[in-house]
């Protein structure tokens, strides 16, 4: 019973981070950037949405998003870009990623504090048979069916969307056809960062927020994207997901403080016996 | 105030031991690591340990913290068969994370959250090292030490040479019958052997350790201090050590509150870094060579094999996979 619970405890909280790890695997797609500054996406956005919740809900959410997408299009502009064009190597756009995060998530415990930050957990809990789910996991579960469907139907059915997924096979070609390449970066790293928002949002009514939890996050996205197969959206959310279980599971076995750590090392046994990924494209072998 | 110099000098070159172990991965042999923190701290809880049960012979925490922090790096290493380049920054990452919930977690040995304390200075040849000053002199010994080992390695062995070939051109490596498997095995081992002995030396100063500071945000550090000093330099990684840690020293004199001086401390960090790949990649010890006509040629291959890597991200070297899931 306690091994279902958890499972289901695990399948939402991997949805979760499914939907932070898409964001990353198509800005990892179409600009080769590690972005690691996704960490900060995310405390920008929970923490424009915890300051705004109070006067509403709606006004919290709008703010949120409007702040996730306008900092992914900054990083672009301001830090990828000009990089980029003096083509520099790729640890370049890494470190200097991870300095904006650091910059963030100072900036941000400065203003906000270091401490906690909460929101009053919404809805309580329902009864499925013997099962206890709270809300928050069936909405996190079903957002992020919701939100990865639509980023699905996006990438298969229009045109943009195709671009995109060239680019994640060769930007080469994507530059012989005559496609804008920089308009995609913008696009991608738009939509990663708007990506990053329910389920930072949703994560802080589950785990609370601190200015720690950019590093966190990024880094499940960052492995949980390469894990999956790079160019894989469907490898991205199934080592989400399999992160999520392993890491509640495995409290029936080992401490709890010990679950992400454990859910790490499957992700880098996965790396090293299938360094391909969970779900490798079938286009690129 | 003569204290507080001789403290911030042994905590600059503890760092500088470690920058520099760590350059021998980022600058030489193009693996780029951010899990070095994790054998630095190997190196301060073996120190610890051996403090508490053994005694406090310098020479006996060295070698144990050598082989510790050698044996564990393998580990590291492994995926480093398969997952190179930007990849492996995501790999070190996760290490880094699984390594350091162990410090934190693992309360038989490393005493878990609250640490292990009452750790004493050490004994070399005898000499009980008691005094500041006396650790003063372990730390830039030790970090002389290094340096030369890092010399003669990476100008003056085939091996140092081989790495090099590998770092700039791992197809051309391969093509003369590098195993480029073996020799970044290699690197890494000696690479995170050397940094644990900056922990040797940290462990018995502060006579305390525990978990923080060896995580991802430590390891983060320490690839700072190699980046902004410049990669693929001696000097650079001592440079950007000292840099990191004595500049922090100027905001104790400044009027803050005490709690804002932390997240001052990383955001002036963080500004360095990005502000440093926007105008200068090569780092800091790349303004200096820049200046010094000598240098130039040098600096400039440094940012040329920099620039040289580009290429090769994204496109998987043949017969190594690499979880591009590219052709192979």
């Amino acid at each position: 019973m306690l091994a279902l619970q958890l499972l289901v405890n695990g399948i939402a909280v991997g949805a979760l981070y499914a939907l932070a790890a898409v964001g990353v695997a198509l800005i990892f797609w179409t600009t080769r950037v590690f972005h690691i500054a996704h960490g900060a996406t995310y405390l920008i956005a929970a923490y424009t949405f915890v300051s705004l919740h109070g006067n509403s809900v709606l006004l919290a959410l709008v703010g949120s998003t409007l702040a996730a997408a306008v900092f992914g299009w900054g990083m672009n502009k301001f830090v990828y870009r000009p990089i980029q064009r003096s083509r520099e190597s790729f640890f370049t756009l890494f470190v200097a990623s991870f300095g904006t995060l650091i910059i963030v998530a100072n900036v941000i415990s400065l203003w906000a504090g270091s401490g906690p930050k909460a929101l009053p957990p919404p809805f309580g809990r329902v009864q499925i048979g013997f099962l206890q789910v709270t809300w928050v996991a069936i909405i996190a579960i079903v957002v992020a069916v919701v939100f990865l469907l639509g980023l699905q139907f996006f990438l298969e059915k229009t045109e943009t969307g195709v671009g995109l997924r060239a680019m994640a096979d060769d930007v080469e070609l994507v530059d012989l056809l005559g496609l804008n390449r920089r308009r995609y970066a913008t696009v991608a790293l738009i939509l990663g960062s708007v990506l990053v928002v329910p389920a930072a949002i949703l994560t802080t009514y589950v785990q609370g927020l601190t200015p720690q939890a950019g590093l966190r996050i990024a880094t499940i996205a960052l492995i949980v994207s390469i894990a999956g197969g790079v160019g894989s959206l469907a490898g991205a959310v199934v080592s989400a997901i399999l992160l999520g279980v392993v890491e509640n599971v495995s409290t029936l076995y080992v401490n709890a403080s010990w679950g992400t750590a454990v859910g790490f090392s499957v992700l880098l046994a996965i790396l090293v016996f299938r360094p391909s990924g969970v779900i490798p494209r079938p286009s690129a072998t | 105030m003569l204290q507080f110099t001789i403290n911030l000098l042994i905590m600059a070159s503890i760092a500088a031991i470690v920058a520099s172990s760590l350059n021998l991965l980022i600058g030489y042999t193009g693996v780029f690591s951010i899990a070095h923190a994790i054998f630095y701290g190997v190196g301060a809880y073996a120190t610890a340990l051996v403090s508490l049960h053994w005694g406090s012979s310098l020479l006996l925490a060295l070698v144990v913290a050598l082989v510790s922090s050698g044996v564990l790096s393998v580990l590291l290493a492994l995926p480093a068969a398969r997952v190179t380049g930007e990849y492996f920054v995501v790999v070190s990452l996760a290490f880094a994370l699984v390594a350091s919930t162990v410090f934190a977690q693992w309360t038989p040995v490393t005493g878990g959250p609250a640490g292990l304390v009452g750790i004493s200075r050490a004994t070399l040849f005898g000499i009980g090292l008691n005094s500041n000053e006396s650790y003063l002199v372990l730390s830039l010994a030790l970090l002389a030490l290094v340096t030369v080992i890092l010399y003669v390695l990476i100008r003056h062995t085939p091996l140092g040479r081989s790495l090099q070939a590998l770092r700039d051109d791992p197809l051309a490596a391969q093509a003369l019958g590098k195993n480029p498997f073996r020799l970044r095995l290699t690197a890494v081992v000696i690479s995170a052997a050397l940094a644990s002995t900056g922990g040797v030396v940290y462990a018995g100063y502060i006579a305390f350790v525990n978990a923080d500071g060896f995580g991802e945000q430590g390891g983060v550090l320490f690839m700072a201090m190699v980046i902004l000093g410049g990669a693929g330099t001696l000097s650079g990684p001592i440079i950007g050590a000292f840099f990191i840690t004595l500049f922090p020293a100027l905001l104790e004199f400044a009027d803050l509150p005490s709690q804002a001086k932390g997240p001052l401390e990383q955001i002036i960090y963080g500004a360095a870094l990005v502000l440093l790949m926007l105008v200068r990649p090569s780092g800091i010890a790349g303004i200096f060579s820049a200046l010094s006509p000598g240098h130039w040629r040098r600096a400039r291959a440094v940012a040329g094999a920099d620039a040289g890597r580009q290429p090769v991200t994204g496109v998987p070297v043949p017969g190594e996979y690499t979880p591009t899931g590219g052709a192979a």
